[in-house]
C-alpha cells in the first residue's frame, strides 16, 4: 500500500470546519508553503500526489518545475467543479468559457477549438465536452500525469442519470486520444463497479472513500466492503480518516484487510502530520 | 408497485442533481425533463434515451402520467409553473425559495388541493442541524436564551448580469438566494418569528443587496441575529453558523460540526464540551450525488407521498420564509422594526 499526498488542504478544504479551511486557505495561498510540504513528503517517501485543475495547483506546478530537487508523479483530478460553479454564479456560462480559455492559453484553445467547432456542427455534444476537457488539462500536460481522475460529482451524476455511455466515452478518449491512464472518483463504488463491468471497462484506478466508520461509503459500509472484495482493479482509498474524525491507527488497521487498495490518500498539511501518517501506515499495512 | 414517475423542469445544476437522485431511488423513475435551452436539451436527448425531453412544460403536463414534478427553474418562473403543475394534480417539489414574495405564495397556496408539496430547504436534512433540533426538543440545555448567526459565502465579487441581478426576476439579492436557508432554519429550530429589524448593503449591483444584518424576535420572546453575505471572499462554500446560549449551556452549529457545551450530564451529553462531526451524524442514503442531504430530502418527499404524510417543509411552511423576507425588505427600506403577516394555514 503506497501513500499519495492529497491536495484538499492546499486549496483550503477541510471536512472538519470552515475555520480550518480559512486557515489553510491563507497559509497555502503562498505556493512556496505548498512546495515546502510536498518537498518534506518527498523526503519521507511519497512519490505521488493528487492535484486538481485549480489555478493555484497550476501555479504550484510552475513553481515546482522551476525549483524542484525531487520528482513527483501527479494524479490529475478533473474538472475543477467548485471553480466552475463559482464562475457561473458570477459571470454565467460565457464567463466560464473565457475563464477556461484564459487558463489554457489562446494557442491551445485555437488548436483544440477547431475540433470543438466541428463537433458542434456535427451536433456531437459529448465529443464537444471532451474537447473542453482537453482545453482544461492543456496547461498540465507538461507535467508527469500518472492518471486522469474524473471528479466524483460528474461520475456519480452520470451513474445516477443512467448516462453511462459518457463514462465509456471519457474512458476511451483519455486512453486513446490523450494517451493518459483513465480513472474515476466515486462516492458510490458498488454502482460504478457494476457500470464498469457492464461496459467491459477496466480503469487504471478508482478512488473512493474507505474508512472504518463508513463515512461517505454509499449505500452502506458493508455493501462497499463486499464490492471492494469482489473488484480486481486498483483502488485508491480516500477519506480514510472520515475527514479527520477517525484516528489514523484505527483506519490503517481497517485498510489492511483489503488486498486491492494500492494507494491511500493522506491529506497532511504539516511535517508532523506527514511523519505520523507515514509511520503508522507503513507499520500497519 | 409501479414506480413513481418523476418530471424535472429546468436542467441546470439543481435540476440535474434532483434528476439523478430521483432516478436512483427505489420507488421512482425519471420519466421526463423539460429544458428550454436547445443546447442542453440536445445533450440530454443524446444521453438519456429512457427519458422524454420536452422544451415546453405545458406539453409535458398535458401529456400527463407524472406523479411528481420537480421545479428547479429561476424563482420568477416558480409561481406559474407550480400552479400549472398543481392544477394537473401531481405532487410538486420546488427548489428554494418558494416564490418571489408573499402575494405569489398566497396565490400558490390558494391553488393547493390534495397534492403533497415540498421546498428544497436542504439544511433541514443535515445531521448537524437535526441534532440541534433534537437537543432543543429534549430540553437538556434548557430554553434557548439568545442566538447569533452568520451565513457567508464568497461567490459574488463584481457587478454582474443575468436574472439573479434583476430584482423583478430574483425577488432580491443575498437574502433571497442564501438568507432564505437561514430563515427557514430559524423557524425550524425556534418556532414563529414575530418581528424583524434589518439593514442592507449594496456593493456591486444597485437594487440587489450583497449584505444584510437582521435582528429577529420570536413568539417565545427569544431574540437572535443573522448576518448574511455572498461576498465574503474567504468562505469557499456557504457556512451557516449558529451560536445559541441556553439556561444550562451553549451550542455552536455549522454544516460540518456541532459543539455542545453543557453544565450537566444527561443522556449522551456529558458535562463540558461535546463535539459531533457531520461524519458521525449523516443519514445513510441509497445514492450520494453532491451531498447526502439532497438524497435525504428527496427520499423524505417520496416517503411522505407513499405514506400519505405531510413533508417537513411543505408549501405552507416554506411560504413563511417568503413573508418574513418581505418584512425584512420593508424594514431595510423604512429603517423600522416590522411585524410579520403570515398567510392563513
Amino acid at each position: 500500500m503506497k501513500l499519495i499526498l492529497g491536495h484538499n488542504q492546499f486549496i483550503g478544504i477541510s471536512h472538519i470546519s470552515e475555520d480550518k479551511s480559512r486557515d489553510r486557505e491563507k497559509f497555502f495561498s503562498n505556493v512556496e508553503n505548498i512546495y515546502g510540504v510536498v518537498e518534506r513528503a518527498s523526503e519521507l517517501g511519497f512519490n505521488d500526489m493528487i492535484i486538481e485543475t485549480h489555478p493555484r495547483m497550476l501555479e504550484f506546478l510552475r513553481y515546482y518545475k522551476k525549483n524542484h530537487t525531487f520528482d513527483m508523479n501527479f494524479f490529475l483530478q478533473i474538472p475543477y467543479v467548485q471553480g466552475y460553479v463559482q464562475k457561473m454564479n458570477e459571470s454565467g456560462i460565457k464567463g466560464l468559457i473565457f475563464d477556461i480559455i484564459g487558463r489554457a492559453g489562446m494557442l491551445n484553445t485555437l488548436r483544440i477549438g477547431l475540433k470543438a467547432a466541428s463537433d458542434y456542427i456535427k451536433k456531437d455534444y459529448n465529443a464537444l465536452a471532451l474537447s473542453a476537457l482537453r482545453i482544461e488539462i492543456a496547461p498540465f500536460r507538461e507535467f508527469e500525469i500518472k492518471s486522469l481522475l474524473l471528479h466524483n460529482v460528474i461520475t456519480d451524476l452520470l451513474i445516477s442519470l443512467g448516462a453511462t455511455d459518457i463514462l465509456q466515452e471519457y474512458y476511451d478518449f483519455t486512453k486513446n486520444s490523450l494517451n493518459l491512464e483513465p480513472g474515476f472518483i466515486t462516492l458510490n463504488f458498488p454502482f460504478l463497479k457494476d457500470v464498469l463491468k457492464n461496459k467491459g471497462i477496466s480503469p487504471s484506478f478508482i478512488m473512493t472513500p474507505v474508512n472504518p466508520t463508513g463515512f461517505d461509503m454509499t449505500p452502506s459500509r458493508v455493501t462497499v466492503e463486499t464490492a471492494l472484495r469482489e473488484y480486481s482493479g486498483s483502488i485508491i482509498a480516500m477519506n480514510i480518516l472520515g475527514g479527520g474524525s477517525i484516528p489514523i491507527k484505527e483506519s490503517a488497521n481497517y485498510l489492511k484487510s483489503f488486498d486491492n487498495i494500492e494507494y491511500v490518500v493522506v491529506g497532511a498539511s504539516s511535517e508532523n502530520h506527514l511523519k505520523e501518517s507515514m509511520s503508522i501506515i507503513r507499520n500497519s499495512c | 408497485m409501479d414506480k413513481l414517475r418523476v418530471a424535472v423542469i429546468g436542467a441546470g445544476k439543481m435540476g440535474l442533481l434532483h434528476s439523478g437522485i430521483f432516478n436512483s431511488l427505489q420507488d421512482c423513475k425519471l420519466a421526463a425533463v423539460t429544458e428550454t435551452n436547445s443546447f442542453i436539451s440536445r445533450i440530454l436527448e443524446q444521453n438519456l434515451s429512457q427519458v422524454k425531453i420536452y422544451k415546453d412544460y405545458h406539453s409535458m403536463l398535458e401529456d400527463g402520467g407524472m406523479d411528481i414534478v420537480v421545479i428547479t427553474t429561476p424563482v420568477f418562473l416558480h409561481k406559474v409553473m407550480i400552479e400549472s403543475a398543481l392544477a394537473s394534480g401531481v405532487n410538486v417539489f420546488a427548489e428554494k425559495p418558494l416564490a418571489l414574495n408573499g402575494p405569489e405564495c398566497r396565490s400558490i397556496l390558494e391553488t393547493l388541493r390534495s397534492s403533497k408539496t415540498m421546498v428544497g430547504y436542504c439544511r433541514r436534512f443535515m445531521g448537524t442541524y437535526k441534532l440541534v433540533k433534537d437537543l432543543i426538543g429534549s430540553d437538556v440545555l434548557g430554553s434557548p436564551l439568545h442566538f447569533t448567526s452568520h451565513l457567508f459565502v464568497g461567490q459574488r465579487s463584481e457587478k454582474s448580469q443575468g436574472w439573479q441581478y434583476d430584482v423583478t426576476k430574483s425577488g432580491g439579492g443575498v437574502l433571497m438566494d442564501l438568507g432564505c436557508h437561514a430563515i427557514d432554519m430559524f423557524h425550524f429550530l425556534f418556532g414563529k418569528i414575530q418581528t424583524v429589524r434589518a439593514t442592507g448593503n449594496y456593493f456591486f449591483n444597485h437594487d440587489i443587496e450583497d449584505y444584510a444584518y437582521v435582528d429577529f424576535e420570536f413568539e417565545t420572546n427569544l431574540k437572535g441575529s443573522l448576518e448574511v453575505s455572498w461576498s465574503r471572499r474567504e468562505y469557499r462554500i456557504p457556512e451557516l453558523r449558529i451560536d445559541i446560549d441556553f439556561d444550562r449551556g451553549s451550542i455552536t452549529a455549522t454544516e460540518k460540526y456541532v459543539d455542545v457545551f453543557s453544565k450537566v450530564s444527561e443522556g449522551s451529553i456529558v458535562k463540558g464540551h461535546n463535539l459531533f462531526y457531520k461524519q458521525q451524524l449523516a443519514d445513510k442514503v441509497p445514492i450520494n450525488v453532491g451531498g447526502q442531504e439532497y438524497t435525504s430530502e428527496d427520499l423524505h418527499f417520496v416517503r411522505c407521498i407513499l405514506d400519505k404524510k405531510e413533508p417537513s417543509c411543505n408549501f405552507h411552511e416554506a411560504a413563511k420564509t417568503n413573508v418574513i423576507i418581505d418584512s425584512i425588505y420593508q424594514s431595510i427600506k423604512e429603517g423600522q422594526t416590522k411585524g410579520i403577516t403570515y398567510l392563513p394555514e
